[in-house]
């Protein structure tokens, strides 16, 4: 929705998402898993964050 | 501005669609022109047959658009059906078509909940669907492009015409005339540019001529109030996203049975594709406008334009790699694209 950002926050959750990456990659599962849990990932924070902020 | 009605000439003029049928008729004399047979039946079933896929897509991406969301899971979504449809090939033409259309429909479900169920943005949900789909794709298809079965009869689909049983013999000789060439062309009709055709009349009648259709533009036109009013908001958004899953399996249907293959890479950049067959076509991004006319015009006006970089390319006067096509493309769909908001502002004068 915009309107609330912080640029270390978008660093922080960039090296997150490129940490799980490479820990499920350096553990032997295959790519195409890792970009599933990606996504899973995005909309666990979306919501996550969204419940936050309504209260 | 005068009072009374709008002239109906002043209407027709004045729509978008109109200036982009009118540019694809200038590109397409444009082309007959210049290259030896851009109009012969060959090149015109093919480039339908490849058009169609990307139609299917901009169709539900436009029910999409109309209410103010967007479905960025279009492209991995058709690549993810056409390595089911591949799969279940084997078993026959219905089984690759349903499995195709199942795998879409799916995805679209998924958009559907994440984006009414978690009220997370559509932007967001279909980011991570696109990505997800992506996965599932590979996984599925074991990193490989998977090669259907020609045992069957599930290639026809990509690859046959319409009517070639009552095809008669002498529109296919060397001097059948151009009548016997329109005819040939019209019974040659490609399968997949006959489902996109089909698909785009339903759409419009749904649009213009039920409730439903109503209901999609009044979700774009502004949510609350439409909640407000009592219209089922939630059900029409998650119609809306079962439908851009639905067109995108279909699309991907096509794609595994034209080429032979489910592939799981494909589908790059195709939902930028349909959303700008979409905005070309005159149907407003936030939602509350919309021609499915107009959508249809502007897909086949982007595969004019990328069909004639490819001729061009092999007239041997310029040589393009696919990278500087692909900046081509991208500098004519910007001309495009602010011709048509200053045609639409003008139009709103």
């Amino acid at each position: 929705t915009g309107g609330r950002a912080t640029i270390i926050g978008t660093l922080l959750g960039a090296l997150i998402i490129q940490l799980v990456r490479y820990t499920l990659l350096a553990n032997g599962v295959p790519d195409p898993v890792a970009m599933i849990v990606k996504a899973g990932l995005i909309v666990l924070a979306v919501w996550l964050q969204q419940r936050e902020h309504r209260g | 501005m005068t009072t009374g009605p709008t002239p109906f000439w002043r209407r027709v003029v004045f729509s978008p669609a109109f200036a982009v049928v009118l540019v694809l008729v200038l590109l397409t004399t444009f082309a007959a022109l210049r290259y030896t047979n851009f109009l012969g039946a060959y090149n015109v079933s093919s480039v339908l047959r490849y058009i169609s896929m990307f139609a299917l897509v901009a169709l539900g991406m436009c029910f999409v658009i109309m209410t103010g969301g967007i479905d960025l899971s279009v492209g991995t979504v058709a690549a993810a059906s056409s390595v089911v449809a591949a799969i279940f090939s084997p078993y026959g033409l219905m089984a690759g078509l349903a499995g195709g259309l199942g795998m879409g429909l799916a995805a679209g479900l998924l958009n559907a909940l994440i984006i009414t169920r978690l009220k997370i943005l559509p932007f967001i949900a279909t980011l991570a669907t696109m990505l997800a789909a992506s996965g599932t794709a590979l996984l599925l298809a074991n990193n490989q492009t998977v090669s259907v079965s020609y045992d069957t009869e599930f290639t026809t689909l990509g690859q046959g015409d319409m009517f070639t049983a009552f095809r008669p013999e002498w529109v296919d000789a060397d001097d059948a005339g151009p009548l016997g060439k329109f005819l040939g062309f019209l019974l040659g009709f490609p399968i997949p540019a006959f489902i996109a055709l089909a698909a785009y009349v339903v759409g419009a009648i749904v649009l213009n001529h039920t409730a439903f259709g109503r209901h999609v533009l009044a979700v774009g036109g502004g949510e609350d109030a439409s909640r407000l009013m009592g219209l089922p908001v939630t059900r029409t958004i998650f119609s809306v996203y079962l439908i851009s899953g639905a067109c995108a399996g279909m699309a991907g249907v096509i794609l595994a049975s034209q080429f032979g293959a489910g592939q799981p890479i494909e589908g790059v950049g195709w939902e930028l594709f349909a959303i700008a067959s979409v905005v070309v076509g005159g149907t407003l991004l936030t939602g509350g406008k919309g021609s499915i006319g107009g959508t249809l015009a502007g897909a086949m006006l982007l595969g004019l334009i990328f069909t004639i970089l490819n001729f061009e390319n092999g007239m041997g006067w310029i040589s393009l790699s696919a990278y500087w096509q692909s900046v081509v493309r991208g500098v004519f769909l910007f001309v495009v694209v602010v011709l048509q908001s200053r045609l639409a502002r003008t139009a709103q004068r």
